[in-house]
Formats: structure tokens, C-alpha cells, sequence
């Protein structure tokens, strides 16, 4: 019985230790690096296709855009 | 009398509440641009146009976090419509660069910060090649 109770105490302990919030949300200091091929083609369709999905984007992340 | 007295104050602190709330939402980022510390860059994302200082911490923090929320909204696009993220963040940064007001700072196709003028190019060219000029190609010979 004690054991039971021993094991039973070990594994919440375990538990609650294992359910702590360890994520920290925190932003880099440094920069995020992209390298980016500028000279690039976009071509008529898929540049219409994609405006409406950055205007929503924008619209829907009002102060990043 | 004093209900009056009583509306124009509650107006007067409703006025207050609404622009320190537009000053708080982006000001320091909004700052920057103006005072041309930080612009547009040519692949999409925001950046510094001369390295930051120690005393820019605060600035490049929030920078970094517009960048990686842009960052997240150019994956979405790109998966969204089997496209590239590059691709995405291009035209993003198009669409920047075409609306930063004359003065303030940009990157030109060759990564190089200039400050926009009514004769920066920024635009596709005739086979949509992006194409993002600080001036008209001089053509001396």
C-alpha cells in the first residue's frame, strides 16, 4: 500500500513537473536572414492570385504590412 | 451646465483614449520609416538601412517580430496556392516598396537602400521580372 502510494506520489510529481510551461514566447534579437533571389519573374496570374491573399493577409495583421 | 461640463470632458478623455491608442499600436515603427532609421527591404521584409545601435534594441525587436508574423503570412500564401514563400515575399515587397511615401527608404533590386522619388521605378517589367529602381537606368551611351 505505501508503495502504491510512493509510486502513485512519483508519478504526479513527475507529472506536474512535466507540465510546467516551459515555452517562452520570445522574439530573436537578431534578425531573421533571407536570401532572396530578387530578379525574379512573376507572372500576371499567379500576381492576381496572390494580391488578393496578401490584401486579406494585411487586413487580417493590421501593423505588419 | 454641468452636464455639459460633464459630456465635453468625457469627450475631451474619449479623444485622448483614441490617439494614444493609434500612437501606441505602431508609433516607433511608423517613426522610424519617417525618419528613414529603418525601411523597406527588396525581398519583403523590414530592415535597418544603416546597422542598429545598442540604443535600437527596442526597434529591432520589433522589427524582428513584424518580420517573422510577415514571414508566416508569406508561407501561408505560398502553401495556400502552391506558389514559392520567395515568390510571395517579392510581390509583398512590390507592394511595399510601391506605397512608401517620397523620403522615405527602400532597397533596390541590387539590395542597395535608396530614398523613394517620383522617379523611383517599381514595377514588372514587360516579361514580369520584378523590377525595383531607385531612378531610371541612366543609358549615357
Amino acid at each position: 500500500m505505501r508503495q502504491i502510494l510512493l509510486a502513485i506520489s512519483v508519478v504526479g510529481f513527475v507529472g506536474i513537473v512535466g507540465c510546467t510551461p516551459t515555452i517562452r514566447l520570445q522574439v530573436p534579437d537578431k534578425p531573421i536572414e533571407i536570401n532572396l533571389n530578387i530578379n525574379m519573374k512573376i507572372e500576371q496570374n499567379v500576381r492576381i492570385k496572390l494580391e488578393r491573399e496578401l490584401d486579406k493577409a494585411a487586413q487580417a495583421n493590421p501593423g505588419i504590412f | 451646465m454641468k452636464h455639459r461640463l460633464f459630456t465635453s470632458i468625457l469627450v475631451a478623455g474619449a479623444l485622448i483614449a483614441t490617439s494614444a491608442f493609434a500612437i501606441d499600436n505602431n508609433g516607433p515603427v511608423d517613426k522610424a520609416l519617417a525618419a528613414g532609421v529603418i525601411g523597406e527591404q527588396a525581398d519583403g521584409y523590414l530592415g535597418f538601412v544603416r546597422p542598429p545601435t545598442a540604443a535600437q534594441a527596442d526597434l529591432q525587436r520589433r522589427i524582428n517580430e513584424i518580420n517573422i508574423r510577415r514571414r508566416g503570412v508569406f508561407n501561408d500564401a505560398a502553401k495556400a496556392n502552391g506558389e514559392t514563400e520567395d515568390r510571395v515575399a517579392l510581390l509583398s515587397a512590390l507592394r511595399q516598396i510601391t506605397k512608401t511615401p517620397n523620403g522615405q527608404y527602400f532597397q533596390d533590386s541590387e539590395m542597395t537602400w535608396c530614398v523613394k522619388t517620383p522617379d523611383s521605378q517599381v514595377m514588372q517589367s514587360a516579361d514580369d521580372v520584378v523590377v525595383i529602381r531607385c531612378a531610371p537606368a541612366t543609358s549615357a551611351n
